[in-house]
């Protein structure tokens, strides 16, 4: 018997399998960089994807012996959360009066759900406005206008 | 909870109308500078007002005369350190309940008064009011020594210091104040709002 061929052809087979390691290896790797790239795009994609703002409607009531309007009221808080906080973050929080009872002294403040803290904050450290003194004093925080006008006129302060 | 305490009012009048807005701000104890009081503590529509002293001093044998014998007339004494040694002395002397931190203060309160606050279990007072009216420049300074006091786990109190009836300010106010402006976390703020200061109303027989 001829052992020559069997050498050639044993030869031949560990060549070939070395080959086909080579290539199996070089495709894993293709693989493996294609599913990171895809990993890293789905990541990026969820940092550069933002959550939906939502907003707060601050109800407080006022302490004070003058009375005072809408306007004069929202230039005093934006006026002290600009003083506080800066005009980057009064532009993020921009709180909006949406509703005053100048009976009641009581009224509701929009700001997004982040910035609610800065309006608070800002509420809370309104000393007086054209020269008249009042205290603002923050009651509750919601999430709807309706449930916020609901605890404004149902909410009763400790007497 | 028994509700928050405010240690540090200094209105001379209008005792019911601070009675009223503190009540319906949730403060039940109100630490009121002396204006002459008769009174140690006294209750006036429901709230608590407790008689209290700050003293400013610059030497410590200065320090050492005002506080013989204080503790029988003032439940609450506070100490606006004037210099190092008084700054030192308040630290470690068991009849001052309080360090104060303000803009005339800030200068003594540093990294070794922290040290010793810490060892004697010694709370700093901070006046809200006056880190609101103070300089940006004495405000950064502020910033500072509290993050300082913050990293040593020094006890922190928070009050007022409201000289008229509109400087009050509501707890809820001050939690998100002090967290926003300060980084402080809100749980350490609401404890030196209620806990911390109620404890000591408590060591000194009130409450």
């Amino acid at each position: 018997m001829d052992y020559g061929i069997l050498i050639y052809i044993a030869l031949a087979l560990s060549i070939a399998s070395i080959l086909a390691i080579a290539v199996l290896y070089s495709s894993i790797r293709r693989l493996r960089e294609q599913v990171k790239l895809i990993v890293s795009r789905k990541v990026e994609e969820a940092l550069s994807r933002t959550k939906r703002i939502r907003k707060r409607y601050i109800v407080f009531t006022i302490i004070s012996e003058h009375e005072f309007n809408r306007k004069e009221i929202e230039k005093a808080v934006r006026r002290k959360l600009a003083v506080l906080y800066g005009l980057i973050n009064l532009a993020k929080a921009d709180p909006q009066l949406v509703f005053y009872d100048p009976k009641l002294k009581r009224g509701i403040i929009r700001t997004s759900h982040i910035m609610k803290d800065y309006v608070i904050a800002a509420l809370t450290t309104t000393r007086e406005i054209n020269g008249k003194k009042l205290l603002i004093i923050p009651v509750k925080t919601t999430g709807t206008i309706k449930r916020a006008k609901k605890i404004m006129y149902t909410i009763k302060t400790k007497t | 909870m028994k509700g928050y305490v405010d240690l540090w009012v200094r209105v001379s009048d209008e005792l019911d109308k601070i009675a009223d807005i503190a009540w319906i701000m949730g403060y039940k104890y109100v630490g009121i500078e002396d204006h002459g009081y008769k009174w140690k503590v006294k209750v006036v529509n429901r709230v608590r007002f407790i008689k209290r002293i700050t003293i400013e001093a610059r030497t410590e044998k200065e320090i050492r005369e005002r506080v013989r014998g204080i503790k029988v007339e003032y439940p609450i004494v506070a100490v606006k350190p004037l210099s190092i040694q008084v700054a030192r002395f308040a630290a470690r002397d068991g009849r001052i309940d309080l360090v104060v931190l303000d803009r005339d203060t800030i200068q003594y309160i540093d990294k070794t008064q922290a040290g010793m606050m810490k060892q004697y279990r010694k709370p700093l007072e901070v006046c809200i009011n006056c880190f609101l009216k103070a300089s940006s420049r004495e405000k950064g300074m502020m910033f500072r020594r509290l993050r300082l006091f913050q990293h040593y786990s020094v006890p922190i109190i928070y009050s007022s210091g409201a000289s008229s009836w509109n400087e009050l300010i509501h707890p809820h106010g001050v939690t998100t104040l002090v967290s926003t402006l300060l980084g402080i976390p809100r749980s350490s703020v609401i404890y030196g709002l209620a806990s911390l200061p109620l404890e000591i109303l408590v060591r000194n027989g009130i409450g």
